[in-house]
């Protein structure tokens, strides 16, 4: 063999394994590309068809479906609406709800204002459960029965002591709707609503516009979209709330 | 040896010679800033609702694009984890996880600068927390930190242990022996 033909085939042989080294590089490149893109592209697809595609909407959602009505077809032609954004796992609001409630209850019901419960569920993954999701589709199937403003009620009053303790499924499930007259045939459309999840959908809706609107904590008061700071609720008597309420407007 | 490879391209560089010490920094750092993404990734990978809910709490991203991040992030950080540890295309992986870093660091200064009290949500889907609860410093001297082996390894990605070797490593190179050339 001569030194020059020698030369050759190494040149070829070299050549060679470049190709094959080059094809290794760019296929593993290829794979590992294409399989995180793949996967990122099924679980979007998979979270987008989760999200509240066959939910049902309570009777008594605005039309925005961002809130429930408390108090629909009470309040006056052009009355302030006022929004009341709280997470049912959050203890601050049962406190506001105990100081509150009530004060806010009886306005709904004068009609002094369009009263407005927009459930939030943010806390389940501070606390790490699911019982702030579950208690806002509880309440929203108890909207099918009449009994939005009594279960929602019903739940703060029974809120676990320690924060961050679940609300027990027996408890939402089958006790409150009892406590506050869902019973018979209801009670069972209740339970249906509640086990399938239901509203699952346009609860997650009414919590992504709340964030979307700027709520990011609760209790959240806002007049005609105003919001009242907490610390001036704070220094106010309740049964001055409907004052409070009127300089926002 | 020169000439065998004349006309036939290098697709990648080769990385410069490290020296001995570098080669094992460089495999401390790969596996700091790999271990990091991927435990971070595979807390947050299960919960990908709340990963989405705590991009939207640094109020940096039109809504929209808050759930393909959201969503995507915590994949993406499980992948370069793994490619950093396994040391494959450790300099490409070693850059974007830098880049990653850069992100978080501006994010966090500008969740900072706007008064926002959040919890980074870096290792689990993040809250907000009270005002004197936030440990923003805290947060992205660690990040930078991550920046630092992050930039180390990209500078000098060859390491230890790494699939790179196999991967960029040359076929059957021939030498010119004596006993042919004699």
């Amino acid at each position: 063999m001569t030194q020059s033909s020698r030369e050759r085939m190494r040149a070829q042989e070299s050549a060679r394994a470049a190709q094959q080294r080059m094809r290794r590089i760019v296929g593993v490149g290829a794979a590992i590309l294409a399989a995180v893109l793949v996967t990122v592209l099924v679980v979007v697809a998979v979270q987008a068809s989760n999200s509240g595609g066959n939910s049902v909407t309570p009777p008594n959602a605005t039309a925005g479906r961002n809130a429930i009505i408390v108090n629909p077809g009470v309040a006056k032609p052009g009355t302030v609406v006022v929004d009341l954004f709280f997470d049912y796992q959050c203890p601050i609001c049962k406190q506001f709800e105990s100081v509150f409630g009530s004060a806010l209850d009886a306005l709904a019901s004068a009609g002094d204002i369009q009263l407005q419960y927009r459930a939030m569920t943010f806390m389940d993954n501070n606390l790490g459960n699911d019982s702030s999701m579950k208690t806002a589709i509880a309440a929203s199937c108890a909207d099918f029965e009449g009994k939005y403003s009594a279960y929602h009620n019903a739940l703060f009053a029974n809120q676990p002591t320690k924060e961050g303790e679940p609300y027990s499924t027996e408890l939402v499930r089958n006790l409150l709707p009892q406590e506050v007259g869902i019973t018979g045939a209801a009670l069972t459309r209740f339970q249906t609503c509640f086990d399938q999840k239901a509203t699952k959908g346009f609860v997650q809706g009414v919590d992504e516009q709340a964030t979307k609107d700027g709520v990011t904590g609760t209790p959240t008061l806002h007049v005609n979209g105003r919001k009242i700071e907490l610390d001036v609720l704070a220094k106010t008597n309740p049964a001055d709330l409907g004052k409070l309420i009127d300089q926002y407007r | 040896m020169r000439g065998y490879n004349e006309g036939v391209s290098e697709p990648t560089p080769v990385p410069q010679r490290s020296s001995g010490w570098q080669r094992w920094l460089s495999l401390v750092a790969r596996l700091i800033l790999g271990v990091t993404l991927l435990v971070a990734g595979a807390l947050k990978v299960g919960q990908l609702d709340a990963s989405v809910r705590s991009v939207r709490l640094y109020q940096l991203l039109p809504w929209e694009a808050t759930a393909l991040v959201g969503t995507a992030l915590p994949i993406i950080e499980l992948a370069l984890g793994l490619m950093l540890i396994t040391g494959t295309f450790t300099r490409v992986s070693a850059i974007l996880g830098s880049l990653l870093m850069v992100a978080f660091i501006i994010a966090i200064a500008s969740v900072w600068a706007r008064g926002i009290s959040i919890d980074c949500g870096c290792f689990s889907p993040g809250g907000e927390v009270a005002a004197d609860q936030t440990q923003y410093p805290q947060e992205i001297a660690r990040d930078l930190g991550l920046l630092l082996a992050g930039a180390w390894v990209a500078w000098r990605p060859e390491a230890p242990f790494a699939v790179d070797s196999w991967l960029f490593g040359r076929e059957t190179p021939i030498e010119p022996t004596d006993e042919e050339s004699g």
